[in-house]
C-alpha cells in the first residue's frame, strides 16, 4: 500500500537519536457533480497526496510538507523541519520538551454500506440531471442546482517510536438549491447543501429521499417570493437543527477553541469572551443546555478515533447543565493553559497544514419536548429553518444571523411564512435564554466542510447535531 | 518548475487521440510559515505543493480532474497518462455540454518577479527583535509561488513570484490592537521599524478607557483597509455574470440599473498592478484593467469563458467563480492629514470584521468593528470604543451617504492562505461616511 511504503522512507530517512518525530500522510480524493439549469458542468475529481513531517528537538518544534513522495523529497522535508526548528530554539510560545511523545496505533473506517463507486460517474450524472428537471416549476424560477459532492480522506500516523494510526473518513453532501425572483426580489430556497455532510457512502440518498425532493424545494421558494417579510421586535424563537448547528457552531464551539482563548488566533480568526479561569464555574447557558464533544457519533461528519496528533478520542460533556466543564483543547493547548481538561481535538484540513484546536463533532444532546409542545408553549414567537446569513465579532458576542424559513406562531399555533427572517443577540444572555430543548425526535445529525480559522488558513469538515430548541425573547427582524 | 512543468506537458499532449483537446493548469508554491502569539513562536514550517489540473474535451464534452505531483517526472506522468485514459472512458459517458466553451487562439505570455528577501530565520528575528516588549500576534509567509498554462495547441502560460506577507496586530489589552499588514518583493527591516513604530504610537491611544456607544447612526470614516473589507463581501458574486443574471448579485441593482453608487466611485479589475496571473485556468487572457463601475454608474461585470456561452456575452477571461483579483478603487480629494478635522464627530474605524449580507439582493451588509476603532469629537480622537455590529445598504454607504474618497491610496495583498497562499489584491482609498446604521 502507498501509504505504507511512504512511511516506511520516512522511518529510514530519519537521522539517528532524534527525539521525536512523526509524519502524516494524506490521501485525499474528491468527486463533485453539478447540474445547475439543467446542464451539467464539468465533473471535478480531485486526487490529493502529500504528507507533513513533524520533528521536536531540544524544546524546538518544525514541520515540512510536500507532495514529493520520493526517499530525496521526504529527507528534504526532514531537514527543513529540523532547520526551521533548530534556528527558533528557544524562542517559541511553549518548551515542547514537556510534549508527551506518544505512539498511539488503531484505525477508523467510517461506516459505509454502499460505496461511491458501485455506481458509475454517469449513473449519478443521469440521476441528478433527472432531479435537476423538477425542479423548474414555473416561470419564477430564475436558478436552480444540484449537485453531490463525495470527498474521502485516508490518513496514515506514524512515529518514530512505533506509533501507527490509519483512518478513513468517506464523506457525502447532496444539495438542491433553487432560486425563484420577480421583478425587484429574489428567494432562494436550499435542502440539504453542505450542512448535510455524513461520513455515509450512497446510501445516504435513500435515507433521506435525496432524489424525491426537488419539488418541493421549488415549491418553497415560490412560497417564500411571495411571503410577506418577517415583521421586526422581540419574541420567542424557535430554530430548527439546521439553523442550530450554526448557533452552536460560532457562539460556543469557537469561543470554546483553547487556542483562541490562549490568544493563537487574535490576529485573524479572533479572541474568546471566555477566558482561562470561567471553565468549571461559568454559566454558559440555562440548566437545559448539555454540549457535547462526540467522535463517537455513529456517521457524523468528524468522527474518528485519534485526532492528528495520535490522542486517542473519546466523548465528553463540555457543557453539563449549563455550567461549563472543559474547552475545546488539544494536548499542546492542554499543557499551555496549565493542564486542565480539554479534548483530542487537535486536527489539520490536510497534510499541508500542521494541527490546531478544532470542533470536530460538537453537539447539542436531545431533550425532552416535542416540537408540537414547544410551539404550544408560545405566545408571539417564530420558527426559522435554513441558515441563510451569519456574523459574529470576534470575542464571539455579537451575533446575527438570517434564515431561508419564517413561520410565524401565535398563541401557540404555527402560523403564515414570512422570508427573510433574521435574529441578533449577545451570546450568553442568548444561550440563557435557552428555554426548551428538542426531544429526539427533532433531533439531526449535520456538518459543514467550511470551518475557517488558524495561520496559514485551513477549511476543515466539522460535525453538529442538534435538536430545535426554543429561546426567549429575542430580536427579530426582517433581513 | 516551469522546466518540469513545460517538459512534462509536452509528453502528455503528445498521448492524445484526434478530436481531443487537453489543458494542464498548474498552481504551487514554496513556501515557509511562522505563526507568533506574544511575540514568540507558536508554529513554525515549511509546505511545498503543486496541483495541476488536467482538463479534457472532446465533442462538446469535457472533464476536470487535479492531481498533486511528486515531481518525479516518470512517476507524475505515469499518474496522468492512467488518469486521462479514465477521464477518456467517463467523457464518452457524459451529456453535451451546450456551456463549455473551447479556447481557440494561442495566447502564451510569461510574468515572473522575484522579490528579495533574507532567510525566514533572519526575518523571524528581526520581527521578534521589533516586537520585544509588545504583545505581537500574527503570521509571516514568505516564499514562491506560481502558476502555468499548457494547452495541445501549443499555448503555454507562466506566472511565478517570490514575496513575503508579515500580517500582524499589536495587543494593548483585551481586544484592543492595531493590524497593520507588511507586505510586498523586497524585504526592507527599516520599513517594518517604521510600520511598528507607528504601531506604537496608535497602542498608545488604545490605553485610554473605552467607552461604549449605543447603536444608532453615526458618521464614519473607513480605512482604506475596512473599504477593502466592503470591497470583498461585495466581490462575492458582486460581479459574477451569472449570479447578476441569476438574481442573486449584491450588485444585481447596480447592474440593472434600478440603483446607482456615488459619482466619487469608480472600481477597476487592474491585473496590471496585482499578483493575480493575466491567464485563467482556462488559458483565457484577461484584458490587463477592465473598468467595472465608472463615476458610480456600471460599467462590465465578469464574465467566465462557461457565461460568456450561457449568456451570449463577450468573456473577459474570468475563473469559473467570477471574482476580481485585483480591484484598484480610485482615489478622491480627501488629504490624510484632513481626516479627522472632516469626520468631525463620529467613529474612525480602521478594522472590519466577519461581514455579510443581511439581505443580498439590496446590497444590505452587516459585519462589526475591529482592532483599533475610535470615538472621534470635533475633530479629535476621543477614546476607542467596544465593538459596534452595523446593518446597512451598500448603495446608501456607496451611494448618497459617501462624502469623500482619500487621495492617497492603500495597496493591500490578501492575507489569505486557504488552500494555497492567495493571489487576490486590493488598491483602495479611505471613504467619509455621512451616516452608516449600527444595530448592536
Amino acid at each position: 500500500m502507498e501509504l505504507k511504503r511512504i512511511a516506511a522512507r520516512f522511518l529510514d530517512n530519519l537521522p539517528k537519536g532524534i527525539e521525536f518525530a512523526s509524519i502524516r500522510i494524506h490521501q485525499d480524493d474528491s468527486q463533485y457533480l453539478k447540474i445547475r439549469r439543467d446542464n451539467l458542468e464539468s465533473p471535478k475529481l480531485s486526487s490529493s497526496l502529500g504528507y507533513m513531517v513533524t520533528v521536536i528537538e531540544n524544546g524546538a518544534f518544525g514541520y515540512g510538507a510536500s507532495p514529493d513522495v520520493s526517499a530525496k523529497g521526504i529527507a528534504g522535508a526532514i531537514s527543513k523541519a529540523r532547520e526551521l526548528a533548530q534556528a527558533c530554539r528557544g524562542k517559541y510560545v511553549f518548551d515542547f520538551s514537556s510534549y508527551p511523545k506518544t505512539h498511539p496505533r488503531g484505525e477508523f473506517y467510517s461506516p459505509v454500506t454502499i460505496p461511491w463507486e458501485s455506481t458509475p460517474l454517469s449513473s449519478k450524472i443521469d440521476l441528478l440531471k433527472t432531479l435537476s428537471s423538477n425542479l423548474k416549476i414555473h416561470s419564477s424560477i430564475v436558478d436552480w442546482e444540484t449537485y453531490l459532492w463525495r470527498d474521502k480522506s485516508t490518513r496514515l500516523y506514524v512515529t518514530n517510536g512505533g506509533g501507527e494510526v490509519f483512518q478513513i473518513a468517506d464523506r457525502i453532501m447532496p444539495a438542491i438549491s433553487v432560486t425563484a425572483a420577480n421583478e425587484s426580489e429574489a428567494e432562494t430556497r436550499t435542502w440539504q447543501g453542505l450542512a448535510s455532510v455524513q461520513q455515509k457512502g450512497l446510501e445516504y440518498l435513500t435515507e433521506i429521499d435525496f432524489w424525491g425532493r426537488g419539488t418541493t424545494v421549488a415549491e418553497e421558494a415560490i412560497a417564500l417570493l411571495q411571503a410577506p417579510v418577517t415583521p421586526n421586535g422581540r419574541r420567542d424563537l424557535i430554530l430548527g437543527p439546521d439553523q442550530m448547528i450554526l448557533q452552536i457552531h460560532e457562539s460556543i464551539g469557537h469561543p470554546l477553541e483553547l487556542d483562541r482563548i490562549l490568544g493563537d488566533e487574535r490576529n485573524y480568526a479572533g479572541t474568546s469572551f471566555v477566558s482561562l479561569d470561567m471553565i468549571g464555574n461559568y454559566q454558559y447557558g440555562s440548566p437545559l443546555l448539555n454540549i457535547t464533544f462526540d467522535p463517537t457519533m455513529p456517521y457524523q461528519a468528524a468522527s474518528s478515533t485519534f485526532d492528528d496528533d495520535g490522542t486517542p478520542t473519546s466523548k465528553e460533556y463540555i457543557i453539563k447543565d449549563g455550567i461549563l466543564k472543559r474547552p475545546l483543547g488539544g494536548t499542546i493547548s492542554q499543557l499551555r493553559a496549565g493542564e486542565i481538561p480539554g479534548v483530542a481535538c487537535s486536527r489539520a484540513d490536510s497534510w499541508r497544514r500542521p494541527p490546531i484546536d478544532r470542533m470536530a463533532n460538537l453537539n447539542l444532546e436531545a431533550g425532552t419536548t416535542s416540537l408540537s409542545d414547544m410551539i404550544a408553549k408560545v405566545e408571539k414567537g417564530i420558527l426559522m429553518k435554513t441558515n441563510r446569513s451569519w456574523s459574529i465579532d470576534d470575542s464571539r458576542r455579537k451575533f446575527q444571523f438570517g434564515c431561508e424559513w419564517g413561520q410565524l406562531i401565535e398563541n401557540g399555533e404555527l402560523k403564515h411564512l414570512v422570508k427573510k427572517p433574521s435574529y441578533r443577540g449577545i451570546s450568553s444572555d442568548f444561550w440563557r435564554n435557552l428555554g426548551a430543548v428538542g426531544d429526539q425526535s427533532t433531533f439531526q445529525v449535520m456538518g459543514t466542510p467550511y470551518c475557517g480559522k488558524g495561520e496559514p488558513n485551513q477549511g476543515i469538515f466539522v460535525g453538529h447535531a442538534s435538536p430545535a430548541c426554543l429561546f426567549h425573547d429575542i430580536e427579530v427582524f426582517g433581513g | 518548475m516551469r522546466a518540469y512543468f513545460e517538459t512534462i506537458t509536452k509528453k502528455i499532449h503528445a498521448t492524445l487521440m484526434a478530436k481531443e483537446y487537453l489543458s494542464l493548469y498548474v498552481s504551487g508554491e514554496d513556501s515557509d510559515f511562522c505563526r507568533f502569539n506574544h511575540n514568540k513562536i507558536r508554529q513554525i514550517g515549511n509546505v511545498k505543493q503543486n496541483y495541476v489540473t488536467l482538463h479534457l474535451t472532446s465533442e462538446q464534452k469535457a472533464i476536470e480532474a487535479t492531481l498533486t505531483l511528486s515531481m518525479d517526472g516518470a512517476d507524475d506522468f505515469a499518474r496522468m497518462q492512467s488518469l486521462i485514459k479514465s477521464m477518456r472512458h467517463e467523457l464518452t459517458l457524459l451529456p453535451i455540454d451546450p456551456h463549455l466553451i473551447v479556447k481557440e487562439g494561442i495566447y502564451s505570455q510569461e510574468k515572473v518577479h522575484h522579490g528579495n528577501m533574507p532567510s525566514t530565520e533572519d526575518m523571524t528575528a528581526t520581527i521578534m527583535q521589533l516586537g520585544e516588549g509588545r504583545d505581537l500576534v500574527g503570521i509571516l509567509a514568505k516564499g514562491s509561488m506560481y502558476c502555468g498554462f499548457s494547452d495541445s495547441l501549443g499555448q503555454f502560460n507562466w506566472s511565478e513570484t517570490s514575496n513575503f506577507n508579515f500580517d500582524y496586530s499589536l495587543y494593548s489589552h483585551k481586544d484592543k490592537a492595531v493590524k497593520d499588514i507588511y507586505a510586498g518583493f523586497d524585504w526592507d527591516a527599516k520599513t517594518l521599524e517604521k510600520k511598528i513604530s507607528q504601531n506604537k504610537i496608535q497602542l498608545e491611544l488604545l490605553k485610554i478607557t473605552t467607552i461604549k456607544l449605543p447603536p444608532k447612526t453615526y458618521r464614519v470614516f473607513l480605512s482604506p483597509r475596512s473599504v477593502a473589507e466592503i470591497l470583498s463581501i461585495l466581490s462575492w458574486g458582486g460581479f459574477s455574470a451569472r449570479a447578476i443574471h441569476g438574481h442573486q448579485s449584491p450588485l444585481h441593482k447596480l447592474f440593472n440599473a434600478e440603483q446607482k453608487l456615488n459619482p466619487l466611485v469608480s472600481i477597476e479589475e487592474n491585473i496590471d498592478h496585482g499578483l493575480a496571473a493575466p491567464f485563467n485556468p482556462h488559458g483565457f487572457i484577461k484584458p490587463r484593467s477592465l473598468s467595472l463601475i465608472e463615476k458610480g454608474a456600471p460599467a462590465h461585470y465578469l464574465v467566465s469563458p462557461r457565461s460568456a456561452k450561457e449568456f451570449g456575452e463577450e468573456g473577459t477571461g474570468a475563473h469559473n467563480d467570477e471574482m476580481p483579483e485585483s480591484l484598484d478603487m480610485a482615489g478622491g480629494d480627501l488629504e490624510h492629514h484632513d481626516i479627522l478635522k472632516n469626520l468631525d464627530s463620529g467613529i474612525y474605524i480602521s478594522n472590519l470584521n466577519y461581514l455579510n449580507f443581511s439581505d443580498r439582493l439590496s446590497g444590505k451588509v452587516t459585519g462589526l468593528t475591529r482592532f483599533a476603532t475610535f470615538f472621534v469629537e470635533n475633530g479629535q480622537l476621543k477614546a476607542p470604543i467596544d465593538v459596534l455590529r452595523f446593518d446597512d445598504s451598500m448603495f446608501a454607504a456607496l451611494g448618497e451617504n459617501l462624502l469623500a474618497l482619500t487621495r492617497e491610496r492603500e495597496f493591500i495583498f490578501s492575507e489569505m492562505t486557504y488552500f494555497e497562499r492567495s493571489r487576490q489584491s486590493a488598491h483602495v482609498p479611505g471613504a467619509l461616511i455621512k451616516e452608516l446604521t449600527f444595530t448592536l
